[in-house]
């Protein structure tokens, strides 16, 4: 069931929640996503945790306002959205861009978040953005085929084994989404600046690597010392969908543990460390 | 229930099988171990799959022959077992040393393997063994503390996080283990190169890094360029049995799609491929 409430600047953020237990769990879709796509991991999770998954602002049931979207924006809203509902330090699930949400929300907020666990979110690795991305800026402007630019860029995330129908479905959802939200949301990830903010991050973090170019985890890592690291097998972008199985036991060992495996991340500078003794 | 083969140079073979269903999958242990450990792995794939676990040479119920155990030798034993049992194009999955056991069988045998997959095998990666092994061969001697190095060498398999009755069942392992068989065992990988085996190995890899140090994939992947990569959270050297659910869950991915998944390691060169169109 949609549930809503109303933000500090007046702009109702849709969400809905399945479940009870602690930690409670908020999901945070991609950029042009929307709260939908959790469902594998609602159904695991919701016998044990209180699930929540929120449309951003500008996205899915909620209000879309015609200003820039910007990561801190969108962490804070999440922030409110914890307040609301008196959430005890959540875990945060971000996908693809949401995990540039929960490092905002962790970094803003710190007494509000528990631990936060980023699936497939190179942007928040600093530099890749503007390696990856930055090409495309000159063409998401509302006097070029923003569009087309778009429906290229979101497509490539799909795998050649791919169902041709599942492409499609990102098209159709796509059609919906109006353009000021599209140059908004744009402009908004454009300008996230990263790094400031994974400094200020200080709770468990897990980040999930599904496979993108060009990662360069050690520099997260200096900035994250107790980031752990999981990468599943065969699945790309779409790995929540396509292997939830093994994003669920992810999650769940991180949950369970997050505190002990972020003190272990530190103390072994990132291994779980085959502790030689002297020779 | 143990059943056995005899070698073509008469050396008995223990094994147990449990399961129906194709592709077979054979299971094999780490150095000074045997072959109880897979116990999850045999409750998760039995339904489905026809599962083996053996005894390698001078290993838990198989014969303990005084002579040097190689991992050609070891792979040897494989095949002929795949042989006694009619397998066709089984999986083999090797932990640790096993995941040298495997590359050998793999290279010597391409006709007989389907697909292999190692669990935290650091020793398939060249150099690796030198590097972390090499500095104990001069305590590892029959006039040696071997005894006691390789306790203090396995014990360093266990996290600070684990429970200590863990370690004190290792140390009651190893005490039924005879001398003749860790010397001989070490011996068999002393100055251990993979290097030529791996170029030789043309099937479906999966390796599974469980957070050794110093792991260099992408030495790896450029003798083996069908390499795909799993990575568990929150777990080390023991995550067969600290979290199965992630290594069940990414062997169930790797078997069902190898051959496709082996095809875009070497298409994108080792990540699933955002495939970014032309700006």
């Amino acid at each position: 069931m949609t549930e809503r409430f109303t933000t500090s600047d007046g702009v109702r953020i849709a969400y809905h929640e399945i479940g009870t237990g602690a930690p409670a769990i908020i999901f945070i879709h991609g950029g042009f996503g929307n709260r939908k796509g959790f469902g594998f991991q609602e159904e695991y999770f919701s016998p044990d945790h209180r699930c929540i998954a929120v449309d951003l602002r500008g996205h899915g049931d909620s209000d879309k306002p015609d200003e820039i979207y910007t990561m801190e924006q969108h962490g804070d809203d999440v922030a409110q959205l914890i307040r609301h509902l008196g959430l005890q330090k959540p875990t945060l699930v971000g996908q693809s861009m949401g995990g540039q949400v929960i490092i905002s929300a962790a970094a803003r907020h710190p007494e509000l978040v528990g631990a936060i666990a980023s699936l497939d979110s190179p942007s928040n690795i600093p530099g890749w953005h503007d390696r990856h991305h930055g090409p495309f800026d000159h063409l998401m402007t509302k006097d070029q085929d923003f569009r087309e630019t778009l429906r290229l860029f979101l497509s490539a995330s799909y795998l050649p084994t791919d169902d041709p129908s599942r492409v499609g479905g990102i098209l159709e959802r796509l059609a919906e989404v109006p353009d000021h939200v599209i140059l908004n949301g744009w402009q908004g990830m454009m300008g996230f600046d990263c790094g400031p903010i994974l400094a200020g991050v200080q709770c468990p973090y897990l980040y999930i690597d599904c496979g993108q170019p060009d990662l360069d985890l050690d520099l997260l890592r200096e900035l994250c010392p107790q980031v752990v690291i999981g990468k599943p097998v065969g699945a790309g972008h779409k790995a929540l969908q396509d292997v939830p199985d093994q994003i669920n036991a992810m999650l769940s060992r991180f949950i369970q543990h997050a505190d002990g495996i972020a003190a272990e991340m530190i103390r072994t500078g990132g291994v779980f460390q085959y502790n030689f003794p002297k020779a | 229930m143990t059943e056995h083969f005899t070698t073509s140079d008469g050396v008995r073979i223990a094994f147990h099988q449990v399961g129906a269903g194709d592709p077979a999958f054979v299971f094999i242990h780490g150095a000074y171990s045997n072959r109880r450990g897979f116990g999850f792995q045999e409750e998760y794939f039995s339904p489905n799959h026809r599962c083996i676990a053996v005894d390698l040479r001078g290993h838990g119920d198989s014969d303990k022959p005084d002579q040097i155990l190689t991992m050609d030798q070891h792979g040897h034993d494989v095949a002929a077992l795949i042989h006694h049992l009619g397998l066709v194009k089984p999986i083999l999955v090797g932990q640790s040393m096993g995941g040298q056991v495997i590359i050998a069988a793999a290279a010597h045998y391409p006709e007989l393997v389907g697909a292999i997959a190692s669990l935290d095998s650091p020793s398939n990666i060249p150099g690796w063994h030198q590097r972390f092994h090499g500095p104990y061969d001069h305590l590892m001697t029959k006039d040696g503390p071997f005894r006691e190095t390789l306790i203090a060498f396995l014990s360093a398999a266990y996290l600070p996080t684990d429970h200590p009755s863990r370690l004190g069942q290792m140390a009651e392992r190893l005490s039924e283990v005879p001398d003749h068989v860790i010397l001989n065992s070490w011996l068999g990988k002393k100055d251990y190169d993979p290097t030529e085996t791996l170029l030789k190995v043309k099937c479906p890899y999966l390796y599974i890094d469980c957070g050794q140090p110093d792991i260099d994939l992408d030495l790896l992947r450029s003798l083996c360029p069908q390499l795909v990569v799993g990575k568990t959270v929150g777990a080390g050297h023991k995550a067969l049995q600290d979290v199965p659910d992630q290594i069940n869950a990414m062997l169930n991915r790797f078997i069902r799609h190898a051959d496709g998944i082996a095809a875009e390691m070497i298409r994108t060169g080792g990540v699933f491929q955002y495939n970014f169109p032309n700006p």
